[in-house]
């Protein structure tokens, strides 16, 4: 019986662990989105992978986050309208796509990849992609390009 | 904040930039057949260079509007018909995160023209510049340098 028992717990935590790392990445940028809109500041900081983090205590502040992080501090104002989302997770990385129209209503995308730290999701770049036309949509998870 | 308008008049200010470094190597650069290319450095160097040449300027006054500390800007302009060049500019910024935008413009209107917003807001930037640097000649003297 005890064996049973423990075989079921056994099977319990590795479902668990499953499911820990399946954890889909919009509702971590929906989660994201939200802390910025509310100026949670030391909540969207935690959010990001420890590389962007260190990167703002070298030279100044959690408080400070606006002003060191002027783009990502203003991703919640981007998307007026969202259609759509696709993400792609590899053993590396995790890459989303949310598709919207931005305040002028064109066309307009986020790209984001996150990386895994600590069994966690992490921001770590983002690219905002302003279209020319709806055609330029992308209809996979596209990892941000950068120079 | 930083909007798909702001980063199309930076564009734009960047060529405005170009043009008044060198009126007749940037418009020979810019209407010359093919594709151009504009670039800017971390410290604020511009090149725009096509086949026909190439013209270094200085570009960091054109992305201050932008209000984050830029790393690189790479701009490629692909040639149309009559003049209309379609463009895909990247913008990558210090803080983790980088702007792309694709759009269409045209080239020989924007240059040749100087009734609009956009040239008056280039001219004003640019008196400002020589307003600044006149004040910190005149610091300078004074200084007794």
């Amino acid at each position: 019986m005890k064996n049973i028992v423990l075989v079921l717990g056994i099977i319990l935590l590795n479902s668990c662990a499953a499911i820990s790392e399946n954890v889909a990445l919009y509702p971590i940028y929906k989660s994201f989105i939200s802390s910025l809109g509310e100026k949670e500041h030391k909540k969207s900081f935690e959010m990001l992978s420890s590389k962007n983090q260190n990167n703002l205590l070298k030279s100044s502040s959690i408080k400070q986050f606006s002003n060191h992080y002027p783009v990502l501090s203003s991703l919640n104002t981007v998307l007026l309208k969202e259609i759509e989302h696709f993400e792609n997770i590899s053993s590396k990385n995790g890459c989303l796509t949310v598709n919207g129209f931005d305040s002028s209503k064109e066309p307009t995308s986020i790209n984001l990849e996150f990386i895994k730290e600590n069994n966690k999701w992490k921001l770590d770049y983002t690219q905002i992609m302003y279209h020319g036309s709806n055609k330029e949509f992308p209809i996979i998870a596209t990892c941000p390009a950068r120079l | 904040m930083t909007n798909r308008v702001q980063v199309k008049i930076t564009i734009a200010k960047l060529i405005e930039l170009a043009y008044s470094k060198d009126k007749g190597l940037t418009t020979k650069i810019v209407l010359s057949k093919g594709n151009f290319k504009l670039k800017v450095s971390p410290n604020g160097n511009a090149t725009i260079s096509s086949s026909a040449g190439i013209l270094t300027f200085r570009g960091d006054s054109a992305l201050q509007a932008l209000g984050a500390k830029i790393k690189n800007v790479s701009i490629s302009f692909t040639a149309g018909e009559d003049n209309n060049f379609s463009y895909i500019a990247m913008f990558s910024f210090s803080g983790a995160a980088s702007i792309s935008l694709s759009g269409s413009l045209n080239m020989e209107k924007l240059i040749t023209s100087c009734s609009g917003l956009l040239c008056q807001a280039a001219r004003l930037l640019q008196r400002r510049n020589k307003q600044n640097k006149a004040r910190e000649m005149e610091l300078q003297r004074i200084m007794g340098y």
